[in-house]
């Protein structure tokens, strides 16, 4: 379902705006003189402060030792990246991250990043930030990471810095490739931060483009062959050897697999109540490039995703976005997402663009988060699945479905929620659990605005849990009308 | 200084407020329960309105729409809303449809649903033949240009019909029925021609899924 969280927003503005103001006016940066020191930088804020260049240095030799099931962390989770340049008169300031989860422990990413200034007298520096959560607290994370040019070779200077200490914790990185061990941290601060710089000089006008392979993982794996994944990736370059070159490596350009053309016959906007731009465009002709990347490794554990499916089923997890509870509600979507994600599913990121029906993703954004429409806009979550046959079966019945899987239902027109009429495009849906016997509490069989409805016999079924409103292994075809148009999602 | 953030400070306040307080509302204030005045009608009305819910879900699985007139019917005093009118021009390619009646809304949606649904089983055997799943261009292909995804028709068995009348009000020759049918609390009128009664509106009240 899709609707605004009226006080969510409200509050994300106000208090985003608040912040911004005081950081303004009082004149705090979000980093120090503290030699040159980024300090903890919160996402969007601009990065102030000076670095020197870094010289390239070879890297030392290091030797794959550890395996990835020896790291205490659950799954190292990639929660979204950001970027800033200050010290104007900055002429160029922009940056891409392709993200790919090369497993549980690893992540890959291909970063492109455009920045200089134009005026002598002048410094200006560029800086991105990459968040990782390592789900896991009162305990040491090892981390590795490995840095590869791919078009030009100017090593940025690199730093990492926790979220709870809030403090730098390494020097100034100078080799490519290295390790380090996120500090123990209370819950629930699980958060680490590796952040990029380049400084222009005072006698630099410069205007560059550097892309660059990286790796972080939980696990040695430098000196390790690349994991080949299932599907070939078709959007970041293959990875390049590890000793810079000065020879450019030209970047693979992206082929697209297929273009969707939507072109929609109707001329009225699909905004009436709602804040998110839906993925098609009213008007004119929307081409879509997919993102032509395939999700790397992963197995679909149904018993992670059902397991979270329960804990949150009257909950929400404050580490996601959330959609609002009991009237006000339209959270469906986004907790489907999060089992998914729980499931580990891996979020599709490709270029963060909020309207792709080809991506799937959720990050934080100061106070609030940012999400595709496919994460919690319940039509579009069924277009994106649709895009990829090989990771869901869409063709299965209900009762086929497995525990983790979905059921996607049109119970009210999209493009007004008010008119409860099916419109043939999903608003609903629910988490499959698995077979068992249906709750017989009272919580679960509510209306969502404070009222009960009666408690059905607990009979032995195919199970469902939802939010909005919020049920705990109710039956899967609970209060659905015999005629209602579902779409069973099987995830692969 | 301080001017400037307490200016700053109302002009978000403002902007948060008026931006985003376009609410949906979830609930509407449902009509008083009222006593019929004749429990025989109302009875008649209750088994018009069990009988469509049973024509669906029939339909949902066979898309059988022959029955839909018997329940159903297109009355100039319930043209449908604005939103209805255009998924209804939507799915029959008929972007001059000035009015439509809540039959031609049904009839609409089942028909969009049984060419939907044809079309992927049409995928799905030919892809069953060859012993693969589908492709990429061909799970794509049933989305189509309104977004739109064709499902599949149901197949599980029609499960007992759960319906919740709360109120009957009659009016002459209309009747005003609210119940509660699962998933939404609704209000359907119900016109009487010829002896007979059809549904000929459906307004949705409370949405409780």
């Amino acid at each position: 379902m899709r609707m605004q969280n009226l006080w969510g927003k409200s509050l994300y503005l106000i208090l985003s705006g608040l912040l911004l103001i005081t950081l303004n006016a009082v004149g705090i940066s979000s980093a120090s003189a503290d030699q040159g020191r980024i300090m903890y930088a919160p996402p969007l804020l601009v990065l102030q402060g000076t670095m020197p260049a870094m010289p390239i240095t070879e890297p030392p030799i290091l030797t794959a030792t550890a395996s990835p099931t020896s790291t205490p962390v659950a799954a190292l989770t990639f929660t979204g990246w950001s970027y800033g340049c200050t010290n104007g008169p900055y002429i160029t300031c922009s940056a891409a991250v392709t993200s790919t989860q090369t497993g549980p422990y690893r992540w890959d990413f291909d970063i492109s990043y455009t920045y200089g200034d134009n005026h002598t007298g002048f410094e200006s520096n560029f800086a991105l930030e990459l968040a990782f959560d390592t789900g896991v607290f009162y305990t040491e994370v090892p981390i590795w990471w490995e840095m590869v040019p791919i078009t030009n070779e100017v090593m940025p200077t690199r730093w990492i810095d926790v979220a709870y200490s809030g403090v730098g914790d390494l020097d100034p990185m100078a080799y490519p490739t290295g390790s380090w061990t996120v500090p123990s941290q209370p819950s629930p601060y699980d958060t680490f931060r590796v952040t990029f710089s380049r400084i222009t000089g005072k006698t630099e006008i410069l205007t560059r483009t550097d892309t660059w392979h990286l790796t972080i993982a939980t696990y040695n794996f430098i000196g390790t062959a690349t994991p080949t994944p299932t599907q070939t990736r078709t959007s970041t370059p293959a990875r390049p050897s590890r000793t810079p070159t000065k020879t450019v490596t030209k970047l693979p350009t992206k082929t697209p697999t297929r273009t969707l053309t939507l072109t929609p016959s109707r001329t009225s906007t699909r905004t009436a109540t709602l804040t998110r731009t839906p993925s098609k465009t009213p008007t004119g002709t929307s081409t879509k490039t997919p993102t032509p990347t395939p999700t790397s490794n992963y197995t679909y554990n149904r018993t992670s995703a059902v397991t979270y499916a329960n804990t949150w089923a009257h909950g929400r997890n404050s580490n996601f976005p959330s959609y609002g509870t009991e009237c006000q509600c339209n959270d469906c979507t986004n907790y489907l997402s999060q089992v998914l994600y729980s499931g580990g599913y891996p979020l599709r990121t490709g270029n963060w663009d909020p309207n792709s029906i080809f991506e799937w993703w959720y990050r934080p954004v100061l106070l609030w988060f940012e999400n595709s429409h496919t994460w919690s806009v319940t039509e579009d979550f069924n277009i994106y699945v649709n895009q990829y046959p090989s990771e869901f079966d869409t063709g299965v019945l209900p009762s086929q479905l497995e525990r983790g899987d979905f059921l996607l239902m049109d119970l009210r027109n999209n493009d007004n929620p008010d008119i409860l009429i099916p419109d043939g495009r999903p608003d609903h849906g629910r988490v499959v659990i698995g077979y068992g016997y249906t709750s017989t509490n009272q919580n679960d069989y509510t209306n969502g605005c404070g009222e009960n409805l009666t408690v059905p016999p607990s009979t032995y079924t195919l199970l469902a849990n939802q939010h909005c409103t919020d049920r705990w292994h109710v039956a899967w075809d609970y209060n659905l009308p015999g005629n209602a148009n579902l779409w069973p999602i099987h995830v692969k | 200084m301080k001017k400037y953030l307490l200016f700053m400070i109302i002009a978000f306040l403002l902007a948060g407020l008026l931006g985003f307080s376009k609410g949906t509302p979830l609930s509407r204030q449902i009509p008083p329960l009222n006593k019929t005045q004749d429990p025989t009608e109302a009875e008649r009305v209750m088994e018009t309105i069990k009988r469509a819910y049973e024509i669906e879900a029939e339909a949902a699985r066979t898309f059988d729409l022959e029955e839909f007139p018997a329940v159903f019917i297109n009355d100039p005093r319930y043209p449908v809303d604005s939103y209805t009118l255009e998924f209804i021009k939507d799915v029959t390619h008929n972007p001059s449809l000035n009015t439509a009646g809540y039959l031609d809304y049904k009839s609409a949606y089942y028909s969009w649903w049984r060419d939907g649904a044809l079309r992927r089983e049409a995928l799905e055997e030919r892809a069953k033949a060859e012993n693969r799943n589908l492709t990429m261009e061909e799970s794509q292909s049933l989305v189509d240009s309104d977004g739109r995804v064709a499902p599949q028709r149901r197949k599980d068995p029609i499960s007992d019909i759960y319906l919740e009348f709360q109120s009957i009000t009659f009016n002459e020759d209309i009747a005003t029925v609210v119940l509660n049918d699962g998933p939404m609390t609704i209000e359907m009128t119900l016109v009487l021609v010829d002896g007979k009664w059809f549904i000929a509106g459906y307004t949705g009240l409370l949405f409780h899924p």
